[in-house]
């Protein structure tokens, strides 16, 4: 593997800085031969590309999941075992577009599952007793609020016609008569 | 569908990564309720959402309640936000993360020491109105919020904050702020739709800024159309005025005419319309689906 593709994991990077120039093999106990081939194959593709800086997490546009290039896309179209292990492989060789590329992939496949989707989608067991299930529900009713379309219809009526009163000011003392009669 | 190796096997860094990517409404509703690793994950995450993790040092001054507050992340995007809530829901709402991006100049007519110094220190446990007891999950010391900077000035509050002097002065130093910076349209509007979508009936005029509408509304920030605008509109400003019925319903409905009426001709002066009408919900989504979520009044 050429030196550049080499140096997109800062893991290699600094495994080289550190043992120079040499023909010695380095080892990389936690990645297997498959997975590395695929992790080589991104590198390749991306040798190219700037390396990323160390405040770009803090950039909030970085934080979108709905920008994976068609290349990269296609790239990590996998079976989830291949996905958990390509990402474990960036996570240790400190790839971080590749790290995001399958961190990304993974959080478009949750959006918009409900979480027995999701648990059966990851193979995740579900361990909270009913007691904290209900006490998670209910502390974060504020967030699941269903925008209840009979209640929107009937918000918006609201709204209307308070506004017309406000438009006529001395039309407030209707609005609580009727607001408070319906 | 493969299930040798779970996702809950995954570091735990790389599952905050991963969350990190989700929108919070996702987090909440979906990935806190899935297992107890996954719900420890998300605790220990300092901030949900789009948001980068707000950095502010604190300088108090004791004399002032008027507050100011600043948070330096992304200028282009600085967003003032009127607040004369005096309940602290306006530090509370920007220890939340996913509104505090935006929220960049706070005028709080209302705010005290007391709510700010804890908000501070992270360890805000007692909230002062029921809404905020209700919601525990936002409290700062839950999302970790590191505020390092926050200078607080001005002049002591008045008892009540539901006078039109202080309003008046309170939006005539917002809307200088706005004019200032040459931004190109404010929306203004009343809040009556947070109750109306709740049935949350506050007993004094605490709602008098976006922050604390988005806080009680109901309404999801991400799913909020004022939210989806600020997101589309950066430099689009929000204000969202006083529940006029609140006041009408504390018998101040004379005032509450006056009120509006003072408002209407300070945000003329600074050449702006002020929209009399919540209607403005429904023709922001309308205008958002339009495509059209950046122009003005």
């Amino acid at each position: 593997v050429d030196k550049e593709v080499a140096d997109r994991s800062v893991l290699l990077k600094n495994m080289l800085e550190d043992v120079g120039e040499s023909d010695k093999p380095i080892p990389l106990p936690n990645v297997t031969g498959k997975v590395l081939k695929k992790v080589i194959t991104y590198c390749e593709h991306h040798r190219n590309d700037p390396l990323p800086q160390p405040d770009d997490d803090l950039d909030d546009t970085k934080r979108r999941s709905d920008d994976i290039d068609d290349w990269d896309a296609d790239f990590i179209k996998v079976d989830n075992d291949q996905l958990f292990e390509l990402i474990l492989a960036a996570n240790y060789m400190d790839i971080k577009p590749l790290l995001d590329l399958g961190c990304k992939t993974v959080a478009n496949m949750i959006k918009g599952k409900t979480p027995e989707q999701i648990r059966e989608m990851f193979n995740i067991e579900n361990d909270f007793t009913p007691e904290e299930e209900e006490q998670i529900r209910k502390e974060n009713e504020y967030v699941s609020l269903p925008l209840d379309d009979s209640m929107m219809l009937g918000g918006i009526a609201c709204l209307l016609y308070y506004s017309l009163c406000i438009a006529n000011q001395s039309g407030c003392q209707h609005y609580h008569r009727w607001a408070s009669e319906s | 569908m493969d299930h040798c190796l779970a996702i809950d096997t995954l570091p735990a860094e790389v599952l905050s990564r991963i969350i990190r990517f989700l929108p919070p409404s996702t987090v909440y509703c979906r990935i806190l309720r899935l297992s107890r690793r996954f719900s420890a994950t998300v605790s220990s995450i300092p901030f949900i959402g789009d948001t980068p993790v707000v950095e502010c040092s604190v300088t108090l001054d004791c004399c002032s309640i008027h507050g100011r507050t600043e948070f330096k992340k992304s200028p282009d995007r600085w967003l003032p936000v009127l607040d004369t809530s005096g309940t602290g829901q306006t530090l509370w709402a920007v220890a939340r993360m996913d509104l505090s991006f935006w929220l960049s100049d706070i005028i709080g007519e209302g705010s005290d020491e007391w709510t700010v110094e804890q908000v501070v220190k992270g360890r805000l446990d007692i909230f002062r109105d029921g809404y905020a007891a209700s919601y525990p999950q936002w409290a700062p010391s839950r999302h970790r919020v590191v505020i390092t900077q926050v200078r607080i000035y001005g002049m002591r509050s008045l008892e009540s904050v539901q006078t039109e002097d202080n309003v008046r002065r309170g939006v005539n130093y917002f809307m200088t702020w706005v004019s200032n910076r040459q931004i190109p349209s404010v929306h203004i509007s009343e809040d009556g739709f947070s109750r109306i979508l709740e049935g949350n009936v506050y007993p004094s005029v605490t709602q008098f800024d976006g922050s604390a509408f988005l806080e009680t509304s109901g309404v999801p920030p991400k799913t909020s159309p004022y939210y989806m605008n600020i997101e589309r509109s950066p430099c689009l400003f929000l204000l969202f005025l006083f529940e006029l019925e609140k006041i009408v319903t504390t018998s101040r409905n004379r005032e509450a005419g006056k009120f509006f009426a003072a408002l209407k001709r300070i945000a003329k002066c600074h050449g702006f319309h002020l929209v009399a009408s919540d209607c403005i919900v429904e023709r922001e989504r309308r205008r958002i689906k339009e495509g059209l979520g950046q122009s003005g009044l």
